[in-house]
């Protein structure tokens, strides 16, 4: 039977052929329409030509890969060999400097007789003393300071790790400072989805038996770091990020619970500007100043002037205010959804992971620079309008494909790059990246989501389906629920999920309506994001 | 008479098409280089014999064919229903040429592309075409069947090749 040059069987002969594995048959079955039809000849030369680029290109590839390992190595073997040379040279100069003083000075007696008695003073290790800077911290776990002065290359990196990892929230009212850290920590643990070592090991340490005073600190999402350093700051202490520690030192210098009156401009100055012309910086101040329980001093026009805090303080408000640019900075995260006019060929499904990571091939690779592809994402960022919460809620995913549109739906939320598909996660929460939990909706459906086939997928959220209507989505690798979602079927033709984020750590930032149309040949797809009101 | 100065532009904006070919139905890399390498010889050895009016392309493929149609090494590794007329067809099939600038577009265009895959994707590819490995030994690694791992490479080369196509703009949306 003859068989179209573009059909998936001739691709499918021609592949096993050139892959090496076509049966006797398959390879007259091929043989058969080359030699019978110019097109199929044209295109298995065409399939022929893939293969050897194919395999020519993924060559470069791996020699360039190695050609960059061997450069490096190579650049390490060089720089032991200079400084294998330097220490040569200064043991050279060393010899001949200590042959010129054995020579030069007056050498009487036993030579091993030592002709001084100095001691090597404490103050010798010392960092130069510089005018008007005084030493800040105690000496408290002073080795362990000092490693990390040292040991730059295990701080930093934790320390950019703990400032990158997000807890949900922090609501603590009159907690002593040790509890108040021991919830931190807690909170660190349970959102360590990617079941991070140093994160895992990581402990804050305070000097024994200090620890007792009550702090009231409330934010939304914010860096772990910020909020130890927010804690440590309203407690009179400051924080030193060592190997697999967060040590809090007591301050010495000044008083760090004396209130001090401080103008509202002057700490607005401090914060730095802000390019969003939405936000209004003063409004999120008093806000945050309030939830201190700082007294606030109006001007008549209404607008705060000044505000009483003590050192501790002032720097929780600014680590508040840096808290919220940072999560503002981060990767919009987005949910994407793409139809297809290809007509479907199984039920309502979650995809397995090799299917899901085909389809996002298929997202990526049909990404035509010239033209837009058939993929919609939905920015949910956080919402600046006045009176919104910026606390985690609920949305709502409205999605149907339109006439025989096949709609595939994204439902692990992450930042969607297509030039930059790879890994993204924050906290190592369950993203799109690795194994992205990939709905198909078959038409005419809305998505039915309470249909989908229970399926268990190692580390991503699996899916345990309750009969009747609702799906429970929970997080497989750990217990807790880090990202719950309730699907419920609604009411509302079109209203088929309700996708509560409350204690998923990026919660804060899905709290915007949003809507979206994306159109193709076939039709329409709306997707609708909103906020469930409080 | 040519001047065997000529040979080498006109070789080397071929190489890469008679490669392919060759490749078409000399399965084995290793066999398949040699047979490069034994015809790249003759082509240089007969170059005088060569028809300048004709395309030097579709002559390299000639001998190419015959090379692989006369040594009996080869042909005992090509299936019965492999009759002369098919490599001819074949042959025919690399008609329009593919030149350097070509292939080395082509290249570029697969290497954006290649970015772009999907971790497992993209380990899947490198697996089997970089390090070779078998489709069976792929199978029992990833808990696959050998049929799944066959449709997902398929699958996979045929986005490729679309997106090549789409990134030279051969290609519609």
């Amino acid at each position: 039977m003859p068989l179209h040059p573009q059909s998936p069987e001739f691709a499918r002969l021609a592949t096993r052929w050139l892959d090496g594995s076509a049966t006797a048959a398959e390879a007259a079955l091929l043989w058969q329409n080359i030699g019978a039809d110019a097109a199929c000849a044209r295109e298995f030369a065409e399939q022929a030509r893939f293969d050897l680029l194919l395999q020519d290109t993924l060559r470069e590839r791996q020699k360039e890969q190695q050609i960059a390992v061997g450069a490096r190595q190579q650049v390490v073997r060089n720089q032991r060999k200079v400084a294998w040379r330097r220490t040569a040279a200064v043991a050279a100069v060393v010899l001949a400097l200590g042959f010129l003083v054995w020579l030069v000075l007056p050498n009487q007696g036993d030579p091993i007789r030592p002709v001084a008695n100095a001691r090597v003073s404490p103050r010798s290790l010392r960092p130069p003393s510089l005018p008007g800077i005084k030493p800040r911290h105690t000496t408290v776990l002073v080795a362990r300071q000092d490693k990390s002065a040292s040991g730059g290359r295990t701080a930093e990196p934790l320390r950019r790790l703990l400032d990158d990892f997000f807890l949900t929230g922090v609501d603590l009212d009159k907690v002593p400072l040790r509890q108040a850290l021991k919830e931190l920590e807690d909170q660190l643990r349970e959102l360590n989805f990617a079941s991070n070592a140093e994160i895992a090991a990581l402990h804050v340490q305070l000097p024994a038996g200090q620890g007792s005073q009550p702090v009231t600190f409330h934010s939304g999402s914010i860096s772990f770091l910020k909020a130890v350093r927010a804690l440590a700051g309203l407690a009179g202490y400051d924080v030193n990020v060592a190997d697999a520690s967060v040590v809090l030192v007591a301050r010495t210098n000044g008083s760090p619970y004396r209130p001090e009156s401080r103008s509202v401009a002057d700490l607005l100055a401090g914060l730095g500007g802000t390019d969003d012309p939405t936000r209004n910086r003063l409004a999120e101040l008093v806000n945050d100043a309030r939830s201190l329980n700082l007294q606030v001093t109006f001007a008549a026009d209404g607008n705060a002037t000044s505000l009483v805090s003590t050192p501790g303080e002032a720097q929780a408000l600014a680590l508040l205010a840096q808290s919220r640019d940072q999560v503002r900075s981060l990767p919009a995260l987005r949910f994407y959804v793409k139809a297809t006019p290809a007509p479907p060929d199984s039920q309502d499904r979650i995809l397995t992971g090799i299917e899901a990571d085909q389809v996002r091939s298929d997202f990526l690779l049909a990404t035509n620079p010239q033209s837009p592809p058939t993929i919609i994402t939905v920015p949910m960022q956080e919402s600046s309008a006045p009176g919104a919460s910026a606390q985690p809620g609920e949305i709502y995913i409205v999605a149907g494909p339109v006439g025989t549109d096949r709609v595939y739906l994204n439902i692990t939320p992450g930042p969607i790059d297509l030039g930059q598909p790879a890994q993204q996660t924050l906290n190592g929460a369950p993203s799109n990246s690795q194994d992205p939990v990939i709905a198909y909706i078959k038409p005419p459906d809305v998505i039915q989501l309470n249909t989908l086939i229970p399926a268990t997928l190692t580390g991503i959220p699996i899916i345990t389906a309750n009969p009747g209507k609702n799906v429970n989505y929970s997080a497989g690798a750990t217990a807790s629920p880090n990202v719950t979602t309730l699907l419920n079927a609604g009411t509302n033709a079109n209203v088929v999920g309700q996708v509560p984020i409350s204690s998923n750590a990026l919660g804060t930032l899905f709290s915007t309506p949003s809507a979206a149309l994306v159109k193709n040949a076939a039709g329409a797809v709306q997707i609708t994001f909103f906020p469930v009101p409080p | 008479m040519n001047h065997p100065d000529h040979f080498l532009p006109l070789f080397l904006e071929v190489q890469s098409d008679l490669r392919a070919f060759i490749g078409a139905m000399v399965r084995d890399p290793v066999t398949r280089e040699d047979v490069f390498q034994e015809v790249s010889m003759v082509l240089w050895k007969s170059f005088a014999k060569y028809d300048p009016s004709r395309s030097f392309g579709a002559w390299a493929r000639g001998v190419a064919a015959r090379k692989i149609l006369e040594d009996h090494r080869l042909r005992a590794r090509l299936p019965e229903a492999f009759p002369p007329e098919v490599i001819e067809a074949v042959a025919a099939g690399f008609a329009e040429e593919h030149g350097r600038g070509a292939w080395r577009d082509r290249e570029q265009a697969l290497n954006q592309c290649l970015e772009l895959l999907p971790e497992r994707s993209a380990a899947l590819i490198a697996d089997r075409y970089q390090k070779g490995q078998a489709v069976e030994e792929l199978a029992t690694e990833t808990g696959m069947t050998v049929e799944a791992i066959y449709q997902a490479l398929s699958r996979l080369r045929k986005q490729l090749r679309e997106c090549v196509q789409r990134r030279l703009g051969l290609l519609n949306n």
